[in-house]
């Protein structure tokens, strides 16, 4: 029988365990760990002056959880051992692990909480900071017709320093495209497109030597330029989990403008939203009953809870920006109003600090498994409707928008 | 020697080792050597559960005891021939950052046995696990 506690102090996690730490005790110290890990735990202190084996098992979940750790910052250390505990780390060559005393650096201050729009957190302002300008490229109107041509579509590359979302695939032309054309999202040099020719999954590509991801676009939003502001949030410190029109208005309140780009990483509370699941171009009356029950799916509770959420949207606090017809209410009310696509990955825990997104981005799209992507929508439905996409503890990166004049938009 | 079946599967393991750690007991292995025979044999059974038979489980036996040799343990599985002693020692100098975490298994079982044999016997492998006697007296 093995007993684990856990206390956890800000980003230091102190476990203390008693009993066997066999390949049956350390899974369970292993889901521990992570779990540690995944509430903001980076020092993670081990006392292990009550266990009385430890095994290969063990030994290895302990390295694994010490390089998780530092990969984010922070590390893990043996502060208590019993003799039995002390002779397999030496003979495994781990003493390393073990607490020397005075091994601590002083760690400096940490930099006060703020509360953006009612979201608490940590604001790093960028220094590379100004704004984004925004192509809005189609008519999102054409869609319930599914009036969509060649000439009504555009190419759009997504080099690193760029973001961008709408409905798209990845292809060279509209022929080539005409029968997947689903959600798509791109940031930081890294695309997804759902495809909606009966593929499950979707389909993604980074930005790599001389290749950009390129995606064919019915309609969407394509930005570049630099983010200003990052507001690194947690749960811990709000109260429960934080709806996405939260995390909308703080991005416009970083910004100070009446639109802004955003990119928010965290761990999702689970999603709501829609997907296409055929291509709009030539398909009718997209969203006339009962075929709507074909070519869209909708999200009947949230989904993905657990999971790395990506989310690239635009966003807008006022009426009658260049933005309206891209964007539609993130909440209940019908402002601050945003067009978010969420690609849901398997959970990767975000570094201390001020991480860097295109770190995290290529760490999610590299190592991580891209499970679903699809259009945020909230279900605003009186007592049946399940309410917003949520999210607990993760980052926010903001900028200012400049829309340009709209392409290939209503004449 | 005592010789009992083994499904190998890894929620089995822990009886499994249980078992060879009281056999040590009974054979006169003191205590602190009786905990290097518990970690020998679960990275033994664990190597089964997950190489030989990939996590799908599958059937091997198990066998320990008192010899000549001191207390020995014997694993037999009928999964593709591997010889788990053939695995290439992990750099132990190495920054704890950059240490490959597979391998340390295999050196914690070469450190704590004092002889430790792989043979193929017809479809199974045959792991053989020595802790010497350490008598003071002989």
């Amino acid at each position: 029988m093995t007993r684990i506690e856990r206390v956890l102090t800000g980003d230091a996690a102190e476990i203390r365990v008693a009993g066997r730490l066999d390949a049956h005790g350390s899974s369970a110290l292993e889901r521990e760990l992570d779990d540690a890990v995944r509430s903001g735990a980076r020092r993670l202190r081990l006392l292990l002056a009550e266990v009385s084996f430890l095994s290969s098992a063990g030994i290895r979940v302990l390295l694994k959880a010490h390089q998780a750790a530092a990969g984010l910052g922070g590390e893990l250390q043996v502060a208590e051992a019993s003799p039995a505990v002390l002779d397999v780390l030496r003979l495994g060559g781990l003493d390393d692990l073990l607490d020397a005393g005075g091994k601590a650096t002083a760690a400096p201050g940490p930099q006060p909480f703020e509360t953006v729009a009612g979201v608490v957190g940590r604001v790093h302002s960028l220094p590379a900071g100004g704004a984004m300008t925004c192509r809005l490229v189609g008519d999102p109107d054409r869609l319930p017709a599914g009036a969509f041509d060649a000439a009504s579509t555009t190419g759009l590359p997504f080099p690193p320093g760029t973001l961008g979302l709408g409905l798209g695939a990845f292809g060279e032309s509209f022929d080539d495209c005409r029968d997947r054309f689903g959600e798509f999202l791109a940031v930081a040099g890294a695309a997804a497109c759902l495809p909606t020719d009966g593929a499950r999954a979707p389909d993604d590509v980074m930005a790599r030597g001389g290749l950009v991801p390129k995606v064919q676009a019915l309609y969407g939003v394509a930005c570049s330029g630099p983010f200003s502001s990052l507001l690194r949030f947690d749960v811990g410190m709000s109260a429960g989990s934080l709806p996405l029109s939260r995390l909308v208005a703080a991005a416009l309140e970083l910004t100070g403008s009446p639109a802004a780009a955003f990119v928010v990483v965290a761990e999702s509370a689970g999603l709501m939203g829609a997907a296409l699941r055929r291509s709009p171009v030539g398909a009718g009356d997209l969203f006339a009953f009962p075929g709507v029950r074909d070519s869209l799916s909708f999200t009947a509770e949230r989904v993905h809870e657990r999971a790395t959420a990506l989310v690239v949207g635009v966003a807008t606090g006022t009426e009658g920006t260049a933005l309206a017809p891209f964007v539609r209410p993130a909440g209940a009310a019908p402002l601050p109003a945003v067009h978010a696509h969420a690609a849901a990955f398997t959970f990767r825990a975000l570094p201390a600090g001020a991480p860097s997104l295109e770190a995290m981005v290529r760490g999610l799209f590299e190592e991580e498994r891209l499970l679903a992507l699809l259009h945020l929508l909230p279900d605003v439905r009186e007592i049946y409707g399940s309410g917003e996409s949520l999210f607990l503890s993760g980052a926010l990166w903001a900028a200012p928008v400049v829309p340009a004049a709209r392409e290939g938009g209503p004449k | 020697m005592i010789r009992r079946p083994f499904h190998a599967v890894v929620p089995a393991v822990s009886e499994a080792v249980a078992w060879v750690g009281a056999l040590a007991e009974e054979a006169g292995v003191p205590t602190e050597r009786g905990l290097e025979v518990e970690l020998a044999v679960e990275e033994a059974l664990m190597n089964v559960c997950l190489h030989a038979y990939g996590g799908r489980g599958g059937d091997a036996s198990l066998e320990a005891g008192r010899t000549e040799e001191g207390f020995v343990v014997e694993i037999e599985d009928a999964g593709p021939p591997f010889d788990p002693l053939s695995a290439p020692a992990p750099d132990t100098s190495a920054p704890l950052e950059a240490r490959p975490v597979g391998g340390l298994g295999i050196l914690l079982l070469r450190r704590v046995t004092d002889a430790a044999r792989w043979r193929r016997e017809g479809e199974r492998n045959v792991l053989t696990l020595v802790f010497a006697s350490r008598d003071p007296a002989g």
